[in-house]
């Protein structure tokens, strides 16, 4: 008997070689090459806004450095409509309205997020959820002059507050609360369910459990509401004009009025002749600061999860 | 590394007398439903004290469910509803005047997938403890490194125990849970499918774990060594035979979950009552 000898024929070897030949993946490439255009377009343009602000500040800074030191800028309070002089009470103003602002909404907010999360009053209830969610949606996209209006009404003239640091760090918590309550709650949703129920079987109180498990581990998604909530509040220019005030003098208590950052320099840009220096070094003060936020959150955000993973 | 096989005719020799006590929970009518839709019906069933309880049937049958309800987890579950008693040392865990968070004290629960928090190893034995009230910090150290040898876990993590849990393998963190349930000196502990995400070899060593844990162990206001009484929830029928000395059937009659059989492991697995029973744990053979 001859053993047959398979020799395959040229087209086999044909279609041997296409099977393994590269599938064209022209559609794949054209995505990657869309998404590194969108993802550079937007680093582009970043770098754009925060250069054209830095240059700017520079420019101004060289012409500002003959009447007044580097320093003087971040102490001395403005003159000549701002146009002279530094920023120092408007940082002040700004440092307070934020404290006012961040100690009602970090609370508030931090505690609507567990009640939305983590209570069975919500959770049995899920309609109960869901309304405060939607209205919350809604809040968030209430356009800021309308919160500004609101809050002039409400602190200003019915809670009899006037204009001051207190009004405007309440009106800010009011629009802040609603972004803040959302991140934070997306923050503790992703704490995963095995966790509370590995918590409470360990015969962990609901509180005890939420301390120690639940919120330390949604630290990264927190601070990501943080962030978000300050952001919001520094670039708040809207909400404060009819509340804080727009008054350059260093404040002495929470009752008196006060201009924030975000004001200042919509106030030099729009109202003051030659006021473009100032107000170019003003938004670098404020891009730093909110560069340096977020810088410092996602710092925080990562050393928790590289010690936890 | 040489892993002794479980010999059942040697385990045998170590396992206590059947019925040599009162039953250390008996349950009369446990009924857990979902959105008033019972899952499982009507369970009436003791647990031995210082034995292993296997729980097996098919899937869906209820196990998880009536497990739950033995540390009231179901109260976690919205729209879940547990009818009947469960007595554990003359007191109903079901009433609703105990207080579920003392009652989770004492009858603890490890779940089918690992859920080591993420901390430290150190700090996931340490945690608990502080908040189950142990304040001295020397002892709480103590009492997690006896927890950890009695997992024999010790050897292999005493070198990294402030490294992340998370780290550690998938049979490692089911031991280290395990670690840390038993630290608290549970009367019970309820184990709902601890191996279905391990390979063999981990499996192997929880077994072997489990039948250990049954002479007692090291733990919170450990005056004697109490033996540990465990329930198990399998789907490995081979495990069951290994490690339960006693045996409970669940099935589904009449698109509701029931227990149909429960005795000595043995007597269920060569001798079964129900006709059920026998076809299921026949798939075994073939
Ligand atoms: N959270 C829930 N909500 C509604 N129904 C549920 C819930 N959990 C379980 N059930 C239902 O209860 C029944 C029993 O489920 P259970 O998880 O107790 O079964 P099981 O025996 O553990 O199954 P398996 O072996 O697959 O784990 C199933 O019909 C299931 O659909
Ligand atoms: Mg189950």
């Amino acid at each position: 008997m001859v053993a047959e000898v398979l020799v395959p024929t040229e087209t086999e070897i044909e279609t041997e070689v296409a099977a393994w030949a590269p599938v064209s993946r022209w559609g794949d490439h054209a995505a990657a090459v869309a998404v590194w255009a969108v993802a550079l377009g937007v680093a582009a343009m970043l770098l754009w806004i925060v250069g054209d602000v830095i240059i700017g500040a520079m420019g101004g800074m060289a012409k500002a450095s003959s009447d007044a030191s580097w320093w003087a800028f971040f102490t001395q309070a403005p003159r000549a409509l701002g146009v002279k002089g530094g920023i120092g009470s408007v940082l002040v103003s700004t440092a307070m309205i934020l404290a006012v602002c961040l100690s009602v909404a970090l609370p508030l907010g931090l505690g609507t997020a567990v009640l939305l999360t983590e209570t069975g009053a919500t959770r049995g209830d899920a309609r109960l959820a869901r309304a405060v969610r939607r209205s919350l949606d809604v809040l968030a996209g209430v356009p800021s002059i309308v919160f500004g209006l609101f809050g002039s009404v409400l602190f200003c003239e019915v809670m009899g507050m006037g204009f001051s640091i207190k009004a405007g760090g309440l009106t800010l918590a009011c629009m802040v609360l609603p972004i803040f309550i959302r991140a934070a709650e997306d923050g503790l949703r992703s704490v995963p369910e095995a966790w509370r129920h590995g918590a409470t079987a360990l015969g962990l109180s609901r509180s005890a459990s939420l301390r120690r498990v639940v919120l330390p581990a949604a630290i990264p998604g927190l601070a990501v509401a943080f962030v978000l909530g300050v952001g919001r509040a520094l670039a708040e220019t809207a909400a404060l004009l009819f509340t804080a005030g727009t008054v350059t003098r260093m404040p002495g208590s929470l009752d008196d009025s006060g201009r924030a950052l975000s004001v200042h320099i919509y106030e030099l840009a729009m109202f003051v002749n030659g006021g473009e220096p100032a107000a170019y070094r003003s938004a670098a003060v404020l891009v730093v600061l909110l560069l340096g936020i977020n810088l410092a959150a996602a710092t925080v955000a990562r050393k928790y999860t590289l010690r936890n993973r | 590394m040489s892993l002794p096989i479980l010999n059942p005719e040697l385990r045998l020799t170590t396992t206590p007398e059947p019925a040599m006590s009162e039953p250390l929970l008996r349950a009369c009518c446990v009924t857990v439903s979902y959105g008033g839709k019972p899952a499982v019906r009507d369970v009436e069933l003791e647990i031995a004290r210082g034995r292993i309880t296997a729980m097996i049937g098919p899937s869906g049958c209820g196990k998880s469910s009536f497990l739950a309800s033995l540390n009231r987890l179901t109260d976690l579950i919205g729209g879940c509803t547990v009818s009947g008693a469960a007595m554990l040392d003359g007191r109903d865990l079901l009433a609703p005047d105990v207080d579920p968070v003392a009652l989770r004290r004492r009858v603890g629960m490890i779940f089918q997938k690992p859920n080591p928090f993420a901390m430290s190893i150190r700090k996931n034995l340490e945690m608990p403890l502080k908040a189950n009230g142990v304040r001295s910090a020397a002892d709480r150290r103590d009492l997690a490194e006896a927890a950890l040898r009695d997992v024999g876990l010790w050897d292999e993590v005493s070198d990294r125990l402030n490294h992340s849990a998370l780290r550690l393998s998938g049979g490692q963190q089911q031991r280290l849970c395990i670690a840390r349930a038993v630290v608290l000196r549970p009367r019970l502990l309820l184990l709902d499918e601890p191996c279905s995400a391990l390979d063999p070899m981990a499996t192997q060593r929880i077994e072997e774990l489990l039948s250990e844990l049954r002479g007692g162990c090291c733990g919170l206001d450990s005056t004697e060594e109490e033996p540990l009484t465990q329930v198990v929830v399998t789907h490995n029928l081979a495990q069951a035979k290994r490690v339960a000395d006693d045996t409970a059937v669940f099935w589904v009659r009449d698109g509701c979950g029931v227990m149909i059989e429960s005795g000595a492991t043995q007597e269920v697995f060569e001798n079964p009552r129900e006709e059920e029973t026998r076809r299921y744990v026949g798939g075994l053979q073939g």
